[in-house]
């Protein structure tokens, strides 16, 4: 099987890879994990007056599952919350022209940004109560 | 149900003995025409069990795929032809099913349920942190390409976690087989074992896919 062209371009130059300081504030982080394959997948924002300012991920897995976090990393930067939260698995699939055996990490990269704004919701309550 | 006896005893239709394999007759010599594919335990007339004698499964397997080779019905009817070749294509599917614990385990977990699925994304809590930590120091360990020993320590450790998996899944099996646990949490217990292993398996499919370049 034969990745496309922008799968590929994600995968030898993957966008945003890393992850945020533990002390730094405004942070939410998504970890995640396929049980089809054993990939895992961290995906963190950083978050301003309820903007995504920044985005950072981690995957271990094969290259589709890369893309699909690098290419999210991508899109949530800029984005309000609510925008975020519209981000769908089947948009990135269209975007990297993922094959039906891989629409799997997709679907992870669309857990993790849920799972990171769930995070960073959760976190936020925590500090204003 | 797990028995220790294959559940059924097919019988060919050629020459009406018992078979040992729903594949093949090793008495008249012929290939069976199937509709679906047979069980896997049953194709190599062994018992629905965990423990399996691989050395058994092997034996059959090797005798089969030589009677089921497609090159010998090259010359054959439509029919045995294509039989040839997807009952070749059963066979190995069936053998490389049963041959790994993990693989076996997982079809074993199958028949026993039925089909009622049970959560494949369950974890241990923890468990998926812990993960991704053993992830990142397996990329440290090998980027520092000299480390080789490290390497082999950090891929003993996790040989030894799915041996130790294995021996969990092979008491759950058999308390099942001797009825003495509750069926469905046992099942439930395997299945968790299951998920764990396939994140395991993936730290050392990444070891040795590193070792290969």
């Amino acid at each position: 099987m034969a990745y496309s062209d922008k799968v590929v371009d994600h995968y030898n130059a993957p966008r945003n890879v890393g992850s945020f300081g533990k002390e730094e504030e405004n942070i939410g982080t998504g970890l995640v994990g396929a049980p089809e394959c054993g990939d895992v997948m961290k995906l963190q924002i950083k978050v301003e007056n309820e903007q995504i300012v920044d985005a950072k991920f981690k995957t271990f897995g094969c290259g589709s599952a890369i893309a699909s976090s690098s290419l999210a990393t991508e899109w949530l930067k800029g984005k309000s919350i609510d925008e975020a939260l519209t981000i769908k698995n089947t948009d990135i699939v269209e975007e990297l022209s993922l094959p039906p055996v891989k629409i799997h990490c997709s679907v992870l990269a669309e857990d993790a940004i849920r799972s990171a704004i769930k995070n960073y919701q959760d976190r936020s309550k925590g500090t204003s109560e | 149900m797990i028995s220790k006896q294959p559940a059924s005893h097919p019988v060919c239709v050629g020459c009406q003995v018992t078979m040992a394999s729903p594949l093949f007759c090793f008495s008249c010599n012929s290939i069976q025409r199937l509709n679906a594919q047979p069980n896997f335990f049953e194709m190599f007339s062994l018992p629905y069990t965990y423990e399996l004698d691989l050395k058994q499964l092997e034996e059959r397997y090797e005798q089969l795929v030589i009677e089921l080779h497609p090159d010998f019905y090259a010359h054959s009817t439509g029919i045995d032809k294509r039989q040839s070749q997807e009952s070749s294509a059963w066979l190995n599917q069936a053998y490389t099913a049963l041959k790994e614990p993990l693989s076996r385990a997982e079809y074993l977990l199958e028949l026993l349920t039925h089909g009622k699925k049970f959560d494949q994304r369950r974890l241990p809590d923890g468990f998926l942190e812990e993960v991704f930590v053993l992830q990142e120091s397996l990329e440290d360990l090998l980027e520092d390409a000299g480390d080789a020993a490290s390497v082999e320590r950090f891929r003993l450790d996790i040989v030894q976690r799915l041996e130790q998996l294995q021996t969990q899944i092979s008491e759950q099996f058999s308390q099942i087989e001797q009825d003495t646990a509750d069926w469905d949490e046992s099942l439930e217990a395997i299945q968790l074992n299951l998920n764990v292993g396939r994140y395991l398996q993936r730290l050392l499919d990444r070891i040795s896919r590193s070792q290969q370049t």
